[in-house]
């Protein structure tokens, strides 16, 4: 279970904006955080870099 | 963050009717969903193509209907496996920002008509066609009143369909 919703709501951003931010689909955006869609390394780290985070803290599971 | 479009996007975007974003999710469903239908199609015409080789003999008429049978297969089997598929998926679905909605909508506007004279064309082509085949006088029949009754109630009725399906895969939020 990855962490993206939880950093979103966290800085309180919108699926769509941050869909927008990293130029993808609202749509990806909800099956990334519900898990039904592993993303590319290089969209990993266009998600990580919009919510101020990194890899470890968003996907590495403990 | 907008990049350039390569006209194998605009391809992939065109057919499959999607209006929005094509990022990698979109693009892997699509490319599932299309290797599905071609994998269904390839199997369907070799069987198809085999036992029709054996029943078809000198047989016109049995290869018209043939001809007819691929053709319905490919628009109602594969084509509507792959609008299914990407319904489900919600892939057609467009976000549009309260700001650009109306400009959007234009666009689809603009783009629905384009794609009515194009379609609207090629209908009377081979309209056309096959009166030319029955034996009809080309020129004439091509401005008949019948001719175009059809070709403008074709246009009315295909435009119409078009412009309201486009719309309703809008999608409308505040910013």
């Amino acid at each position: 279970m990855n962490r993206v919703k939880e950093y979103r709501t966290e800085l309180k951003i919108s699926q769509i904006k941050l869909a927008s931010e990293i130029g993808v689909a609202r749509q990806t955006i909800n099956m990334i955080e519900n898990d039904k869609y592993n993303p590319s390394l290089d969209l990993c780290i266009k998600l990580a870099k919009a919510l101020g985070t990194d890899l470890n803290q968003l996907f590495w599971e403990e | 963050m907008k990049t350039k479009e390569s006209f194998s996007t605009k391809s992939i975007k065109y057919f499959y009717g999607i209006d929005g974003e094509l990022d990698e999710y979109r693009r892997s469903e699509l490319n599932r969903i299309g290797n599905n239908a071609y994998m269904i199609l390839f199997y369907y015409l070799l069987i198809s193509t085999i036992v029709a080789e054996f029943v078809v003999g000198n047989s016109f008429r049995f290869l018209q209907n043939y001809l007819m049978l691929n053709l319905l297969f490919l628009i109602f089997g594969s084509g509507m496996y792959t609008v299914v598929a990407i319904h489900r998926l919600k892939l057609h679905i467009t976000d549009v920002s309260a700001m650009n909605y109306k400009s959007v909508r234009r666009m689809i506007l603009k783009r629905d008509i384009r794609r009515t004279v194009l379609v609207t064309i090629i209908y009377c082509i081979f309209f056309a066609m096959s009166m030319a085949r029955e034996g009809a006088n080309l020129a004439s029949f091509v401005f008949s009143p019948a001719m175009l009754i059809a070709a403008g109630s074709f246009a009315a009725i295909f435009g119409f369909i078009s412009l309201v399906i486009d719309y309703s895969h809008l999608r409308r939020y505040k910013d």
